[in-house]
């Protein structure tokens, strides 16, 4: 067996596709020393939900045996990735990082890991998660059966959620790319924190089937990689119409970033509030440096505010309506009170409250805030933020505390909610680390359009172009 | 790709199932949940303040198969 290089950990999806069929070593080779990695690795950060080796190599024997024969098959052919626990994987444990689920196993794979496999990618483990993706709403990080994600560049700090072992992992060079969900910030948050690049993609791209429900309206799965490029070749191979997925959009996904319009024809929304009074202090001057280096791309750039709602209160009704529904059955018989936070199980018992009016209302306002970005979207192609106002927050402290931002009220609103209230009217983000605060990093988030991944990923291409953010290693070893 | 249990991978969850839960430091439960209900009432008022013309449906639709 070669003796990799750490370097090799590190390499985007193109750089070890390459080296796998220029036969600079084996796909088996490759598995082994990810398998070996992860394996090491992944407890230190409480990344690891279940080790896959066994299978990982069987499907590498696969890869290999194609290599040989030349049955190219795509980009991803041989390339180690990990998967966040709320997917299903056929006849292994699928917890959903929750104790009550710990012996759950499904019989069927998700959508997504079966395209993978089918692409020819190499599933090495499942990875770590907030309990049920989150649920309504959670204090601490240890919110996990595994316990708190920590992040490989201050184990001090929270790795972010819910996607949290996605994010570490990715981060610590323990898998190539890992797949993550977001409902409301859980792909952005992490791989903002952990200094990785992320993809939310616009709600009904990418098939559920196979996923923890947690809301059906508001659930995604995306990929957290390391470039823009990377994310936009794991999102070709999972997205497509799905008749198992009724949320699915029945829209397929061409990467393609080459064919998107001129960045001269483009016009960036953003406000400077959101780069300054609203941004944590020691994270402006990685922020303001984005803002210019977007400038520097020829787009027009224009200052716009969020649309008034509350979004809130209608993210949260709704939340916890659907959650509610769904895991009645853990609420009423009690096992929720196996959950690791407090917050979490007062949450999803309260949920049972909601009412069927005020769900509705909410789904109501929900309507009129996809109609104000439809206004938004017509004045601009695409929105300019922080990813999160700061750095990862500490594991000891509880995650419903504050930041540290201005402590005067800032003039503007800026762009301050657009988490929440994109997710409402399931637009696509893109996650770009932009530098670091207090030795962490940083990162500033990219809305568009539903369906409009090529545009964000055009962008994310030209800023990793000429940043080197996104190449930056933790001190993992 | 096949995807059995195997001993191993049952064991690694076993043993995960089997970690303690992280102590909770906060508040009793009933203190929280009164908090989380507390929320729900809070999430009512604020959606019950904005006004919405009748007309304006819901962000799905009911499709006929």
């Amino acid at each position: 067996m070669p003796s990799f290089d750490s370097s090799i950990f590190f390499s985007t999806i193109g750089e070890l596709n390459a080296k796998l069929r220029a036969k600079e070593f084996s796909c088996v080779e490759l598995t082994r020393a990810f398998c070996d990695r992860l394996e090491r690795l992944g407890p230190r950060y409480n990344a690891l939900a279940l080790p896959l080796r066994e299978d990982a190599i069987k499907q590498a024997r696969k890869v290999d045996d194609d290599i040989k024969h030349e049955r190219l098959r795509s980009p991803l052919q041989g390339i180690p990735y990990g998967a966040k626990d709320l997917l299903s994987v056929e006849g292994q444990p699928t917890a959903w990082g929750a104790l009550p689920f710990a012996g759950q196993v499904f019989k069927y794979n998700a959508r997504v890991i079966d395209k993978l496999a089918k692409a020819g990618s190499v599933l090495t483990g499942k990875l770590a998660m907030v309990e049920l993706a989150g649920g309504p709403t959670y204090r601490f990080a240890a919110a996990s059966m595994t316990g708190s994600g920590l992040n490989p560049w201050d184990r001090s700090r929270w790795s972010g959620g819910s996607s949290s072992g996605s994010g570490s992992a990715v981060a610590a060079g323990l898998v190539t790319y890992a797949l993550g969900s977001e409902t409301s910030g859980s792909i952005l948050t992490p791989c903002s924190f952990c200094g990785i690049t992320g993809l939310r993609p616009t709600y009904g791209l990418v098939s559920r089937y196979g996923a923890m429900a947690l809301s059906w309206t508001l659930d995604k799965i995306g990929p957290m990689a390391r470039s823009a490029e990377d994310c936009g070749i794991v999102l070709q191979a999972i997205s497509g119409k799905d008749n198992d997925d009724p949320g699915s959009a029945g829209k397929s996904y061409y990467y393609s970033p080459q064919y998107a319009r001129q960045f001269s024809d483009l016009t960036i929304g953003y406000h400077p509030a959101d780069f300054e009074e609203h941004a944590d202090e020691p994270a402006r001057p990685a922020f303001r440096q984005a803002l210019e280096m977007f400038k520097t791309f020829g787009s027009k750039l224009v200052e716009v505010e969020i649309p008034e709602f509350p979004y809130g209160p209608v993210i949260s009704t709704i939340l916890s309506g659907e959650a509610g529904a769904i895991f009645e059955d853990l609420i009423q018989s009690g096992q929720v009170d196996k959950l690791a936070d407090a917050k979490q199980i007062a949450g999803l018992k309260a949920s049972q409250e909601v009412l069927a009016k005020d769900y509705l209302k909410a789904m109501r306002i929900r309507a009129l805030i996809q109609d104000a970005f439809r206004t938004l979207f017509s004045r601009v192609d695409v929105l300019l933020s922080p990813a999160r106002n700061g750095v990862a927050s500490k594991v000891s402290e509880p995650l419903d505390g504050g930041g540290r931002g201005s402590a005067a009220t800032p003039k503007s609103r800026g762009l301050q909610g657009l988490i929440p209230a994109a997710n409402l009217a399931g637009l696509p983000a893109l996650c770009l680390p932009c530098g670091f605060a207090d030795n962490l990093p940083v990162a500033i988030s990219v809305v568009g359009r539903p369906f409009a991944e090529n545009t964000l990923l055009a962008y994310g291409n030209e800023y990793q172009k000429k940043t080197d953010w996104h190449r930056r290693k933790p001190p993992v070893e | 790709m096949s995807n059995k249990l195997t001993r191993r991978s049952l064991a690694a969850a076993v043993l995960a199932a089997s970690a303690p839960a992280p102590a909770q430091t906060q508040n009793p439960p009933a203190e929280e949940l009164e908090r989380a209900r507390d929320g729900v009432r809070r999430n009512r008022e604020a959606l019950a303040k904005f006004k919405i013309d009748r007309a304006v449906e819901p962000a799905f639709q009911f499709k006929p198969l």
